[in-house]
């Protein structure tokens, strides 16, 4: 029986989870991030991409937004802009907005917008990411 | 004594303004379910960024960070937020004397962003520095609104137009409680937080994955964001709240006054049968 710890996942919009976690593993700037009980306080960048939870000795996944961690003595909380688990993902919706980016990204405006494009790229690709895995288990 | 006819116009015209005021009262109460929503949804994480900007600075003994440190206080920016519309109570009023007078207490040069209609021509009227860009912010808050606001706000303070940004916005303490506020969001300061209590006091320096800069690069603009968009919803239930008061009495008082007039009606009415009687009864005791 590993040791649980409380977290947090918060979006301006909802409360999107809460409860004791085993682990939880979340993207940072330089690769995945792996947080268990005990961990030292610390306050780390959350990337685009896939949101890990163990919880009751099973892994949830949930598609994550830019945001960041905080890591303390009694909790963990991960605030980001929008966090959804794969049944919340409209598949259509994050092609659209692939390709949108994509065309985007062609058109080479500025590099304000060229970020903005990327961000948005990889946003559609980790909700389509996580939609994908969540089928074909 | 009044007429009968002209008793009867003031109640007709009474109960015209009464259909308006119960409109607007229901209009309102129906809007402020929906503004409590997004507010009981977007409560939380208005108080966790704060407490954890807070937990933040606490923690780390020194920050050298662009949007901590300080630059004198001569070119002051503020966000004041208030609605498009009267017929809201004080709502306006207080918000925007909270606003005015903290600003009249700057020294040195003001640029205020203006949310509202109402705040704009307040402002204009005073003579201020006003810029318009987020007036449409007030109706319906929503994130991209405040995306767009943070960014810009961001923008101008990287890029040296400001010394400080305040923001003014009315904080919703309970369904019956609102009162305004002013809070410095840049640089950011200790003293912003003191309303904010932490839930959990530890002493150790906080780790920050991968380097301080890049966190605090990434951190302040998301509270920024985080604490304007909390700001507009916040507001914009607070004059939800302000108009369904401020309409629900203005009915009650159409009620009463139609009720007095009615019974003055009944009374000329009635002085009028009398006399009218007393006439017929004159002319019938002539006759005899």
């Amino acid at each position: 029986m590993a040791s649980e710890f409380y977290l947090e996942v918060i979006t301006p919009e909802r409360t999107f989870f809460r409860g004791n976690v085993e682990m939880v593993i979340v993207n940072s700037s330089d690769g995945e991030l792996g947080i268990i009980k005990g961990h030292v306080p610390m306050v780390a960048l959350v990337a685009i991409g896939t949101l890990k939870i163990k919880q009751n000795g099973k892994w949830r996944e949930a598609a994550i937004n830019e945001g960041f961690m905080e890591v303390r003595p009694d909790k963990t909380i991960i605030l980001s802009h929008s966090v959804e688990w794969p049944e919340e993902i409209d598949v259509k919706r994050a092609q659209a907005a692939l390709e949108r980016a994509q065309e985007r990204a062609r058109q080479r405006r500025s590099m304000k917008e060229y970020y903005q494009s990327k961000a948005a790229m990889a946003r559609a690709m980790a909700r389509l990411k996580v939609k994908k895995r969540y089928n074909i288990d | 004594m009044y007429s009968t006819v002209e008793i009867k116009r003031r109640i007709r015209t009474i109960r015209q303004t009464r259909q308006i005021t119960k409109a607007m009262y229901l209009i309102a109460s129906s809007k402020l379910s929906r503004a409590m929503e997004k507010y009981r949804a977007n409560h939380v994480y208005f108080e966790k960024i704060r407490s954890t900007v807070k937990d933040i600075i606490v923690h780390s003994p020194e920050i050298d960070h662009p949007f901590f440190v300080p630059r004198g206080n001569e070119r002051a920016s503020y966000l004041v937020i208030a609605g498009n519309k009267g017929l809201c109570g004080a709502y306006n009023h207080n918000v925007l004397q909270t606003a005015l007078s903290h600003i009249q207490q700057h020294r040195g040069s003001v640029n205020i962003f203006v949310v509202g209609q109402v705040a704009r021509d307040f402002f204009k009227r005073k003579g201020y520095n006003v810029n318009d860009d987020f007036l449409y912010a007030a109706e319906n808050p929503n994130f991209h609104y405040s995306r767009d606001m943070a960014e810009q706000l961001i923008d101008a303070y990287s890029q040296n137009e400001m010394d400080e940004l305040y923001i003014v916005y009315t904080h919703m303490e309970s369904t019956v409680k609102q009162t305004p506020k002013v809070i410095k969001l840049l640089p950011v300061e200790l003293s912003a937080f003191r309303d904010v209590s932490l839930d959990v006091e530890y002493r150790a320096d906080i780790l920050y994955h991968p380097s301080p800069k890049a966190v605090l690069d990434l951190l302040i603009p998301k509270y920024l964001l985080g604490f304007i968009y909390g700001a507009l919803i916040q507001s914009f239930a607070s004059e939800q709240q302000a108009r369904m008061m401020a309409m629900d009495t203005a009915t009650k008082n159409a009620d009463d006054m139609i009720a007095e007039l009615q019974i003055k009606y009944n009374q000329a009415r009635q002085a009028v049968i009398t006399n009218e009687i007393s006439e017929i009864m004159g002319g019938v005791a002539a006759l005899e």
